[in-house]
């Protein structure tokens, strides 16, 4: 097993930083021709109501029109908008446009013109009667027998056999059991029973949804765009227009942050019908507002967690109930509620384990993946339940997390029996240095002079909690990363990956990985990603997958072509290929006579025995190891106002090898501090009606710089022996952290328990008005 | 990308007399635009229909003036929030104008948001405007027809409304220089530090003389239609002993004195609660005891 | 729908004379992105808010979104993030984004640019809060900002004595 290593666990330069900083053309609104027809859409001022006309006379002889697209004139396919494998386990309960709509916000009829202002003022022209209908806007109002059902169209369905019963808004539902757990509750000396809510929430990539169309020469469709999932937008809009996959092209350039909301097909759709109904460069960009009540959100989530505890510490029964609220889609409903069970049941061992995750429609915004991906919401849950057991039996909440949580070897029942959308995966945990995270996090944070809250005084409280979280990295058996390679003729290599980028730093990681195996400096290394006409098939960037899964893919198409250069290596030094190693962009032989990879590459491509050295490779895994990370805030809450400021942050994380530390501790900060946000301030806030009123960066606050507390990122090595180079996921598992650290914290300052976020001044100061009595 | 804004006229006078006469004229006159981080935000919204013209104020070098004369500090309309908290002038005579200033958004929107322009919009939230009325600021305000001054008390009518005629624009602002002896602070408190149009704020000056508040003028911001003074307050206040007694009545009476609203940002019990605070944290600031 | 009359305007941008022509209230942004083809220029929310847009104007910054373009007069000196390379600052604060592993996905990063160099041209007191402060306006939701502070920080020690003036 290789640990020397020479280019991976270094921080070398984020290979695109130069072309980001320089400002150069990158992104798809950077390539937008001049005479690009531009779209607008005519949303749904109704949160459920159907459309009685649409007509559209009027605004098409408005000048620059040149099409409108409603439920009349296109085709009628339900589908999903989630970018997962095929056949996904979201419902397929959406259509292009419909004859109803389902929450403020949604599609109604898309208008492309010469000019923004032409296509707005066709869309202000654009005539429609509405049917308002009875709007479910909360989870109890969803289930509520006798509800409006939201879904009544006979075409909603799973393609896959999963429970959905839309005619009680149930877009989800997924259970299990382990042991008997009543029995378990029965057994324990200490019982809690808790609820936990936790509040919308929207990605916010700076660059907002952008997509644009046009056709190739030879009438094929390509579409440029923002996306984390290219292959899944090609079989999507292929699906969604009903024309073959082979008729479309997909182009991702470079991202300006996804963070889960990219993997979803929200515009390529329409812009891509609009290129072949007009012939004509289609381009479409979301407004900030449009991105906050028109993309995907955070699914807001109520919890139950209902847990039993021995007085010698031992968990007896561990049991979680979720609902979350998908809104007006099924977008990823099953699969983030199972992993509000799946990441972190498996945490603390448990003999007797109860999980049920429902998701219910509304006709709210529509939920989807979000970075974090359910257990973001669940690790609050959880882990604040533990900070009140221990409490309950008056030990130390961090000797308590280290006393019952899993550890390397172990195995949980949880991951035979939840997967996504079907079985899980049984795995024992390999690497595992969350009691090393433990130990080094407290140790930063101070978490022995932390005290008790019934000792602080004075106005301002100060008050240190912790959290102990995993993640996975990628879905198991459902999962796929390919990469293709080729050398050139001067020893350089083109590296074809169908994994995106969003920001994350994945090109370089796996350039890295590259380089790694071939024995080559970094900047041998060409990367392009991603290209569906170009690049190896890749599912794309999302469940924590693209260093793993994608990196194993790399890892082993440089092999092959490590083997290839080898046998022409061998043949050039008159040796065998086993004598021969690559290093420093040579093929050294023992002796230590050798040729460089621009020599071979010249042989293979111009010399004897011509060839093209390169390959292809695929990977699935049939893990999906977890990251661990134990994360610690020390807040300071102000009695009077109930103002809760962060003062440091200390994340420890074991992402088993961290293939370039620099970046793994940029994903970590940014994590955190996204944490930190949703955890404070970020929340949606809605007119009775069900209409977003705080959908702009002015009154949804996103942290800036002044804002940011001390953060202290500490990666704490394991070797992942399943994955590149021992390398495990890093990029999800930092969000999680914020929610129950801050919560625990704010306990240990001022003495109560937030269960509801976001921990907004006025909710903690209602909560130390209700314990003052 | 064109935007509505494109159809929107914009009149560029070189001066001020020209910028008069353009508004002067029923067929030439516009909305005054200056920094536009405020009309440009509600114009693209939607918020605020974009109009026929728009007069630029921006580049008017008389509307720029900023020098202190006969204990009074004169602010052109035209002077920037950047401008404000730089200004040593400002930090000396109305130190709780430059904090007020240097809260608002971030650095660019300081560089381009006028004190003027932040009166005008006359929104209950507006930064500036707690300050200007603590310290009893007058406005000056320019047409063909001449020049009035009037105090910015009377000059914000309501919400979003100004006593301005459509021929007039704001030229000048009058702010009596904090004396000897005299106390001042502003402080918000917003959702989060930066870039928070604020929840609540406010702004007080006062003095003490032998332990006896002499004089205490308070302004609270987003707790009514409008910025707003608390007389109640001052009159509970004024004369008597700066003591803790002083302290918990003028807390009580400004809680119970203020009535907001509950809108997005949060209820009328905690804005009442936390004005009585305020205004505590005032009157202990005046005490010497440092609000933080 | 009448077509607005255009205005014409000479600007210094980012050191090289340029004459545009546009309706007077076409924002700065879109003057910029689309008829000077100065792509750097990022827009993320058209509302002031997130500073992707971030130019400096004179000296001093500005928001492109919220700019009426007519209303920068003749003459101006416009900096985007296309002109940094021409200055040994600029190059400078470039090289130190990218040292310290700034910029994640990098949409932000132009308008960050602008801030930083802005905030260093004036040869402020450099500490943590005077960095927060420069930079209170640009949104990052990627980094945390702990890597861009660190290389405002880097920047600010070798900072050329004669670029830009005192505040």
């Amino acid at each position: 097993m290789k640990r020397n290593f020479n280019v991976v666990n270094k921080s070398v330069r984020k290979i695109d930083s130069l072309s980001l900083a320089t400002g150069k053309p990158m992104y798809v609104g950077d390539f937008k021709p001049a005479d690009a027809l531009i779209v607008k859409m005519l949303w749904s001022p109704h949160a459920h109501a159907r459309i009685v006309s649409i007509d559209t006379s009027a605004a098409e002889q408005l000048p620059g029109v040149h099409a409108i697209l409603h439920h009349g004139n296109v085709p009628r396919i339900v589908h999903t908008t989630a970018g997962q494998g095929f056949p996904e386990p979201s419902p397929y309960d959406t259509f292009m446009f419909d004859h109803k709509v389902r929450h403020v916000g949604d599609r109604v009829a898309a208008v492309a013109a010469e000019t923004a202002e032409q296509a707005m003022a066709a869309v202000k022209a654009i005539k429609v009667v509405y049917e308002e209908l009875p709007a479910v806007l909360s989870i109890e109002a969803a289930l509520t027998p006798g509800a409006p059902v939201i879904h009544d169209e006979p075409e909603a369905h799973v393609p896959i056999p999963v429970p959905y019963e839309p005619q009680r808004n149930l877009a989800a539902r997924v259970a299990m059991e382990v042991g008997d757990f009543e029995a378990g509750l029965k057994e324990a000396d200490h019982a809690l029973d808790l609820e936990y809510y936790t509040d919308y929430a929207q990605h916010c990539p700076i660059e907002p949804h952008v997509a644009m169309a046009h056709l190739a020469a030879d009438g094929r469709v390509v579409i440029t765009t923002s996306t984390q999932v290219p292959f899944h937008v090609r079989r999507i809009v292929a699906q969604t227009l009903d024309i073959p996959v082979r008729r479309i092209r997909v182009i991702k350039p470079r991202i300006g942050g996804g963070f889960g909301v990219k993997q979803e097909v929200l515009l390529e759709d329409v812009v891509a019908l609009f290129a072949l109904r007009t012939g004509r460069c289609v381009f479409w960009k979301y407004t900030r507002e449009e991105e906050f009540v028109s993309s995907r959100t955070r699914h807001p989530e109520k919890m139950r967690v209902r847990t039993g505890v021995k007085k010698d510490g031992t968990i007896t029964a561990m049991g979680l109930d979720c609902i979350t609220n998908t809104g007006a889609y099924g977008s990823h409903a099953l699969t983030v509620v199972c992993n509000s069970g799946s990441k972190i049941l498996p945490l603390y061992r448990a003999a007797n384990i109860h999980f049920v995750g429902e998701s219910c429609y509304t006709n709210l915004p529509v939920g989807g993946a979000y970075r974090g991906y359910g257990a973001t919401q669940s690790s609050f849950a959880v882990d604040c339940t533990m900070d009140e057991l221990a409490e309950l039996l008056g030990v130390d909440s961090l000797e308590f997390r280290r006393r019952n949580a899993i550890t390397s070897g172990e195995t949980s029942p949880v991951f035979r029996a939840l997967g996504e959308g079907k079985a899980g995966v049984e795995q024992s945990i390999g690497s595992c240095e969350l009691d090393r995270c433990i130990t080094l996090g407290a140790r930063a944070i101070g978490w022995r002079k932390r005290g008790r809250w019934q000792d602080k005084t004075g106005r301002f409280r100060r008050g240190i909690g912790m959290a102990a979280l995993m993640q996975g990295s990628s879905i198991p058996e459902i999962d796929m990363g390919a990469a293709s390679l080729k050398i050139n003729d001067d020893g350089s290599f083109n590296l074809l990956m169908g994994a995106t980028d969003l920001g994350t730093g994945s090109d370089t990681v796996l350039a890295q990985i590259a380089a790694e195996t071939l024995g080559c400096d970094m900047d041998k290394i060409i990367v392009y990603s991603s290209d569906t006409d170009m690049t190896p098939f890749d599912v794309g960037a999302y469940a924590s997958s693209t260093t793993y899964l994608s990196g194993m893919a790399v890892k082993n198409v440089a092999e092959k072509v490590a083997k290839q250069m080898l046998e022409v290596a061998s043949a050039m030094l008159e040796c065998k290929a086993r004598e021969i190693r690559l290093e420093n962009n040579r093929a050294v032989r023992r002796d230590g006579k050798s040729v460089g990879f621009g020599e071979i590459a010249l042989r293979a491509l111009y010399g004897t025995d011509q060839h093209q050295i390169g390959a292809v490779s695929s990977r699935i895994s049939h893990k999906s190891p977890p990251p661990f990370s134990a994360h610690f805030a020390e807040v300071e809450v102000d009695t009077e106002t109930g103002r809760v400021k962060v003062l440091r942050y200390v994340a420890a994380v074991d992402c088993g090898t961290a293939i370039n530390p620099k970046l793994a501790e940029g994903q970590t900060e940014g994590g955190v501090l996204n944490g930190i946000s949703y955890a404070l301030t970020e929340q949606y806030l809605f007119s009775p009606k069900g209409k977003m009123l705080n959908a702009g960066f002015s009154h949804y606050k996103i942290f800036s710089m002044r804002d940011k507390p001390a953060i202290t990122t500490i990666l704490v090595p394991s070797y992942e022996k399943t994955g590149p180079y021992g390398a495990k996921s890093v990029s999800e598992i930092c969000i999680n952290g914020p929610l129950p650290a801050i919560a625990n914290a704010i306990y240990n300052a001022v003495g109560v328990r937030m269960r509801t976020s976001p921990f907004t001044s006025e909710k903690v100061w209602r909560a130390l008005q209700d314990k003052a009595g | 990308m064109t935007t509505p804004m494109e159809q929107l006229d914009v009149a560029f006078p070189a001066s001020l007399p020209e910028a008069l006469a353009l508004m002067a004229n029923e067929a030439t006159r516009g909305l005054p635009l200056a920094g536009g981080t405020d009309l440009m935000v509600q114009w693209e919204s939607g918020a605020r229909p974009v109009p026929v013209r728009a007069i630029d104020v921006k580049n008017l070098c008389e509307l720029h003036v900023l020098r202190g004369e006969n204990g009074m500090v004169v602010i052109g309309a035209g002077i920037t929030h950047a401008a404000l908290r730089r200004s040593e002038l400002i930090r000396t005579a109305i130190p709780a104008l430059a904090e007020a200033a240097a809260t608002v958004g971030g650095g660019q929107i300081q560089a381009m948001g006028t004190i003027a322009g932040s009166i005008a919009n006359a929104s209950p939230a507006g930064d500036l405007a707690p300050t200007l009325l603590a310290s009893e600021a007058r406005v000056v305000v320019a047409s063909v027809r001449g020049e009035r001054e009037l105090p910015l008390a009377s000059f914000i009518l309501g919400y979003r409304r100004i006593d301005l005629a459509p021929d007039e624009l704001i030229v000048r602002f009058l702010v009596p220089a904090r004396r000897e002896g005299e106390r001042e602070l502003f402080r918000k408190l917003g959702p989060r530090a930066a870039q928070a149009i604020s929840k609540i704020m406010g702004s007080y000056r006062g003095s003490v003389r032998d332990g006896v508040v002499a004089s205490f003028a308070v302004a609270l911001g987003s707790v009514a239609p409008t910025a707003i003074r608390l007389p109640e307050v001052e009159r509970a206040v004024i004369g008597q002993p700066l003591n803790e007694a002083t302290i918990a009545r003028a807390e009580q009476v400004a809680a119970a004195s203020v009535k907001p609203i509950s809108d997005i940002r949060s209820t009328a019990e905690y804005r009442q609660w936390v004005s009585g605070r305020l205004v505590r944290g005032f009157l202990e600031h005046l005490a010497g005891r440092d609000a933080t | 729908m009448t077509t607005m009359k255009k205005i014409q305007r000479t600007w210094k941008i980012n050191g090289e004379s340029r004459t545009v022509q546009f309706p007077p209230a076409r924002r700065l942004l879109d003057v910029l992105r689309e008829d000077l083809d100065l792509k750097g220029t990022k827009e993320g929310c058209g509302e002031g808010e997130c500073g992707a847009c971030t130019v400096m104007i004179n000296g001093e910054l500005a928001v492109s979104c919220l700019l009426a373009a007519g209303q920068v007069r003749d003459g101006a000196e416009i900096l985007t993030v296309e002109g940094l390379e021409k200055t040994p600052g600029g190059r400078l604060i470039q090289r130190s984004y990218l040292e310290k592993g700034a910029a994640q996905c990098g949409f932000c990063i132009p308008g960050m640019l602008v801030s930083s160099y802005a905030f260093l041209r004036r040869h402020p007191v450099v500490n943590e809060e005077s960095i927060k402060d420069a930079h209170a306006g640009n949104i990052c939701r990627c980094t945390g900002y702990v890597k861009i502070i660190e290389a405002v920080q880097a920047a600010a020690e070798r900072w050329p004595a004669d670029e830009g003036k005192p505040s």
